[in-house]
């Protein structure tokens, strides 16, 4: 039954998500300038229902998470664009490799940054939270890449 | 419980980028890309300004200056790729699943070690796909297109992966997969 519900939920969210940006926004008569989206700590915070104190942990490790990021993140931008230079300016395919490899060195250590962050907070959570961690495993795809993980 | 539930999590999120790249879903937004346009929802708000938060591929194909029949021949070759890439995206979700594993566990560092190579293997596979698409992208362009153009690489993970959170991939650039 807790499976069936699960699946339910995680439909739900993959439709929403495949809508892309629709969010419930273009489907309701709300004024389209307002802004709806609500942060990322927000999201978090509803769907594992986290009390005071988890929601104050999730967002020092992921405040600490961004600014280990930060260097990463400097380097992946720096990384593409030489990729992107390599291919305008035709460089052989054997450079181009040797830069895609470099540039998936700096992804995987981005992810081990991600997964550092996702295992602490799962680690946060009570036992009734936990199930729903999910939903944190999808957020935490990509989320020190932006200037700040909470926009 | 922790890896079925991560694993159906991943199925799931696989099924929906899969539906986003089918045949240039999601990126244009004609395409039902942005805002829900075509539903019927919203198209008549009277004279109300609609504000469209730009698709990644728009953005991608406005960095480039490209033309309509540019950007239609773009589109596929960004969909092509997309469909090419969708197993390896899914390695990349189990790669990542597998390195939370090793941390939970408690892993040694050569065996944490071992998971990140894995995802090193597999995302620069994927990185492999983008520049073959951004190449024949790329080839398309006329000479006074080429000068921005490898900026406009940065773009193309926006075109690949959903962005966290499900914000539709608003700053363009930010890869969802690292």
């Amino acid at each position: 039954m807790f499976f069936r519900l699960l699946l339910a939920g995680i439909l739900a969210a993959s439709l929403a998500s495949a809508q892309r940006g629709g969010g419930g926004k273009g489907a309701s008569n709300t004024p389209i300038m307002m802004s709806t989206q609500p942060d990322k700590l927000g999201m978090i915070t509803d769907a594992l229902k986290l009390n005071k104190d988890q929601k104050k942990m999730v967002k020092t490790v992921l405040d600490d998470g961004q600014k280990e990021a930060a260097p990463l993140r400097d380097e992946a931008i720096k990384s593409r664009q030489a990729i992107g230079e390599a291919i305008s300016a035709g460089k052989s395919q054997a450079e181009i490799d040797q830069l895609v490899k470099s540039q998936a060195a700096i992804d995987s250590q981005m992810a081990g940054l991600e997964m550092r962050a996702f295992v602490k907070i799962y680690q946060g959570l009570d036992a009734d939270q936990q199930p729903r961690a999910q939903m944190l495993f999808q957020m935490m795809n990509g989320i020190f890449k932006n200037k700040s993980w909470n926009e | 419980m922790f890896i079925r539930l991560l694993l159906t999590a991943m199925m799931a999120t696989a099924l929906a980028f899969a539906q986003g790249g089918g045949a240039g879903g999601g990126m244009g937004d004609d395409m039902g890309g942005t805002g829900g346009r075509g539903s019927g929802m919203g198209d008549d708000t009277g004279g109300m300004p609609r504000m469209q938060r730009q698709s990644p591929f728009d953005i991608f194909a406005d960095r480039l200056k490209l033309n309509k029949d540019q950007k239609t021949e773009a589109l596929t070759v960004v969909g092509d790729a997309l469909k090419e890439s969708a197993p390896l995206r899914q390695q990349l979700m189990q790669a990542k699943l597998d390195i939370a594993k090793a941390m939970l566990g408690g892993a040694s560092t050569d065996d944490l070690k071992k998971t990140m190579d894995a995802y090193i293997s597999v995302d620069a596979q994927v990185t492999g796909l983008e520049t073959k698409a951004f190449a024949k992208v790329c080839a398309t362009l006329k000479p006074n297109q080429q000068g921005k153009a490898a900026s406009a690489f940065e773009l193309m993970a926006g075109l690949f992966i959903a962005p966290a959170g499900g914000a539709g991939g608003r700053s363009g650039g930010r890869r969802g997969r690292n």
